[in-house]
């Protein structure tokens, strides 16, 4: 065990005074922190042993796990999803804001109509690019994509 | 027990580094299995971390005065939990609590993100482990509360008086879940640039992480300033000091951040700007954490003169540079294909807000580092004074604060002069009549500031207002429901919105303490001997004699005071000085009688044998709407982050429109 020699600022700890009882004791006691020592070191390899072998039980077992990337067709397709899902957004809040008092009916249906108008050509994209079945990309994993672990 | 505590942290650190190995590893084609290894690891970190927590916990419960950070920061004359306190109370102790709270947010992310962003989660992993890896570096190497000493002493130092205080067992800890909670966001965004994912994958999920980070650290703010209210004995909550600056920053920082995330949702636009918020807010962050302990500030909030300062300020660097230099890499695929269509629309106003929240955190960033620019040019710290400070953020906070009202009222994209004056007309004629009772019925025209900001705070107030019942009129009408119900159903189907609309009504509440209690404050000092009275704007305080009393940690003194109001008796205060025979240290305890109106705050400077009282008297009004304030901002922050259930979430899609129907 490592004593570490401190020099301790006076204003902080002035008035310390030291167990030197405790100290003459220490010698007594030293069989009894050398068996604690001991134990400590038991422990410490049971959990090295217990941590190792919790981390390395799937590499072990060998679980085999498809990879997950997705390919450039799938982020795009992704991508019109998104800008369709903000546009079908942008069209519940304009119908909220209209309901609300927001809105004026001229002001509402030149924006719902611009809204809709880009909905729509964000459709006929999604349609266009014939997108491949996604993968498990930000979703739960198919059952046999599960791990069996 | 010192050995076990070392070892712990040792085993946390190779394993935080294997983690790192094995989750970019699991990034190779077949290799996916060591995502899981990886994931395990992290959570062992978590676990060792939380042994090494549990070990120093035990030895501040029992004095184990053999630890030397026990010896230095605590005794046996504490109650318990100032002794658990002890251990941030320690600069290496506080060091474990980052680390472990570090370990903790990595393993929480890890466990909600199994099935999850499978493709960010390796490098999420890596970055969070890297961080953690960092702090466990520093205890392994630099500085360690498993040091011990030689000679055992018979008695603890004991803990700084100021620390002891409730509000201080709460402020590190909340202070370092928001800093810790930055790291998440962070990690996402370095995972989302590394990945080329750069759509609104990685945004939808942090969203809810900063939210919750944003608040701890709103929380981790105010508690602080209650406690240098309660504590510190000048009469006031807020001095702009270094360390408050240090936690102010990021907090801005991730304001700005969660306005322009909806911008980036609903237009796809500010992918740049969000990046560059996410990794200045983590930078903020880490150079709170750096300021603390490099020594190089004059705080009470600091540590003392520190030998992390380099190993804070390297690893600051090497952050800064890799996701910069990865950002740069990626500008090419962070191009949006919209633009701002007019600077009078939703996101323009977003974006105002973000350039003056970023304004105000550059103005506060170099007030806090000009003392260490002008020692490194000059030679001489010059320190700048609250002035520069208030000067800066009194017209950018107001600003902000009219930008709270007008935001929700302009619509995305654009707006016309029309649609404006439709939707402005009504709260600018109520804040015309919240104009002229301010001015008519209260004296808050002596302050021409004050009086901006409270009328600012009733058109804001009213703009809030205005959305709650216009969204609950339109449920009342189509839901047939009672107006209790339909603006229960309004917020619990839109709870980020209206969570974020009661946030925002929380800052207007915040701010009219915060106005009231700059503006208006009295301060008198006066002496009396026994029964002698003196009146402070209002208030007779009457001296009734001095009072003694001794624990085994404090012996005070302390006078005892009539307070009255209006010739009747409200209340006696009962100011205190305390001596801690441990730290040799000597601290005033106020005496404060807080009120809906105005706070008596009570200091007592000295009392001689003749008791002969000499007290500092603070008449500050609206102070407790800082506090109701802030647990309003708390309310809105958790409406807003709250999980929507599953039958909640089925209800709010089926009411989307059908892509069907928009054609």
């Amino acid at each position: 065990m490592r004593n570490v020699q401190r020099v301790i600022p006076p204003l902080l700890i002035p008035h310390r005074s030291y167990d030197v009882g405790a100290n003459r004791r220490g010698a007594r006691e030293h069989a009894g922190a050398r068996m604690s020592a001991i134990v400590v070191i038991v422990v410490l390899v049971l959990v090295v042993m217990g941590a190792a072998a919790f981390i390395a039980w799937p590499i072990v077992r060998g679980d085999r796990i498809p990879d997950a990337t997705l390919t450039p067709e799938q982020l795009e397709r992704q991508r019109v999803e998104e800008d369709l899902e903000r546009a079908l957004a942008a069209i519940k809040e304009i119908a909220f804001d209209h309901a609300s008092g927001h809105l004026s009916d001229a002001d509402f249906t030149q924006l719902d109509s611009d809204e809709r108008a880009r909905a729509v050509a964000l459709m006929r994209e999604r349609d266009l690019l014939a997108a491949p079945p996604s993968s498990a990309q930000n979703g739960p994993l198919t059952p046999h994509q599960t791990p069996s672990h | 027990m010192s050995l076990l505590g070392r070892a712990l942290v040792l085993l946390a650190l190779l394993c935080a580094i294997f983690a790192i190995g094995a989750a970019l590893w699991s990034r190779r084609p077949g290799q996916r299995v060591w995502k899981h290894s990886a994931d395990r690891a992290i959570t062992t970190v978590f676990v060792l971390m939380s042994g090494a927590m549990t070990v120093m916990i035990v030895a501040l419960l029992r004095d184990d005065f053999f630890f030397a950070s026990v010896a230095d920061y605590s005794n046996s004359t504490l109650s318990w939990y100032y002794k658990v306190g002890a251990l941030w109370g320690s600069e290496a102790g506080s060091l474990l609590l980052f680390a472990w709270l570090l370990s903790g947010y990595a393993t929480l992310v890890t466990r909600v993100n199994r099935d999850r962003n499978q493709d960010f989660m390796p490098i999420v992993g890596a970055v969070m482990m890297t961080i953690v890896g960092f702090f466990a570096v520093l205890l392994t190497f630099a500085t360690s509360p498993f040091n011990t000493l030689s000679v055992v002493p018979k008695e603890g130092g004991g803990l700084n008086p100021l620390l002891q205080n409730i509000y201080m067992m709460a402020h590190p800890p909340m202070l370092y879940l928001g800093y810790t909670g930055l790291a998440i966001p962070f990690s996402f965004a370095i995972a989302a640039l590394w990945t080329r994912r750069l759509d609104t994958t990685w945004i939808t999920s942090i969203r809810r992480w900063t939210l919750v980070s944003w608040l701890l650290l709103a929380v981790g703010i105010l508690l602080g300033a209650r406690w240098a209210y309660g504590e510190l004995g000048w009469g006031g909550y807020w001095a702009w000091d270094p360390v408050e600056n240090a936690a102010l920053m990021p907090w801005l920082v991730e304001t700005a951040f969660l306005h322009s995330i909806m911008v980036q949702e609903r237009r796809g636009m500010l992918k740049v700007w969000n990046m560059v918020l996410v990794i200045t807010s983590f930078s903020l962050a880490l150079f709170g954490t750096f300021l603390t302990r490099s020594g190089i500030v004059s705080s009470i909030h600091a540590f003392g003169a520190s030998t992390l300062g380099p190993y804070f300020l390297t690893f600051i660097m090497v952050m800064v540079v890799a996701s910069l230099g990865l950002l740069i890499l990626r500008l090419p695929d962070l191009r949006t294909r919209h633009s701002l269509e007019s600077f009078v629309s939703r996101e323009a106003i977003f974006l105002y807000n973000n350039l003056l929240l970023l304004g105000l955190t550059f103005a506060v960033f170099w007030g806090t580092i000009f003392p260490v620019m002008t020692q490194i040019y000059n030679g001489s710290k010059i320190t700048v004074g609250t002035g520069f400070y208030n000067q800066v953020a009194l017209p950018i906070g107001l600003l902000l604060l009219i930008l709270t009202g007008i935001g929700p009222m302009v619509p995305w994209r654009k707006a016309s002069g029309r649609q404006l004056a439709r939707r402005f007309l009504a709260p600018l004629i109520g804040t015309a009549i919240a104009a002229v009772l301010i001015l008519g019925l209260t004296d808050a025209a002596t302050s021409t500031p004050a009086v901006i900001a409270f009328i600012a705070c009733a058109f804001v107030t009213i703009c809030i207002a205005g959305e709650f019942w216009r969204g609950a009129r339109v449920r009342h009408a189509v839901g047939g429901v009672s107006w209790f119900r339909a603006t229960y159903e309004l917020v619990a189907r839109n709870r980020r919105r209206y969570g974020g609309y009661i946030v925002h009504l929380g800052i207007v509440v915040l701010i009219i303490g915060l106005t009231g209690s700059q503006a208006f404050a009295t301060e008198r000092d006066v002496a009396l001997r026994p029964n002698q009275s003196a009146t402070v704007r209002g208030y007779r305080l009457e001296n009734l004699g001095s009072f003694h009393s001794s624990t085994p940690n404090v012996q005070s003194v302390g006078v005892s005071l009539a307070e009255y109001s209006g010739g009747s008796r409200i209340g006696t205060l009962n100011p205190e000085i305390g001596f801690y025979p441990a730290s040799q240290q000597r601290l005033t305890e106020v005496a404060l009688d807080s009120s809906l109106v105005r706070d008596v705050y009570v200091v007592l400077v000295g009392v001689d044998s003749t008791g002969l009282a000499r007290i500092s008297v603070f008449i500050n009004p609206l102070v407790i709407w800082l506090w109701i304030g802030g647990a309003i901002m708390v309310l809105g922050g958790l409406v807003a982050a709250w999980p929507s259930s599953r039958a909640q979430r089925a209800a709010r899609d089926s009411a989307a429109p059908d892509p069907a129907s928009v054609v």
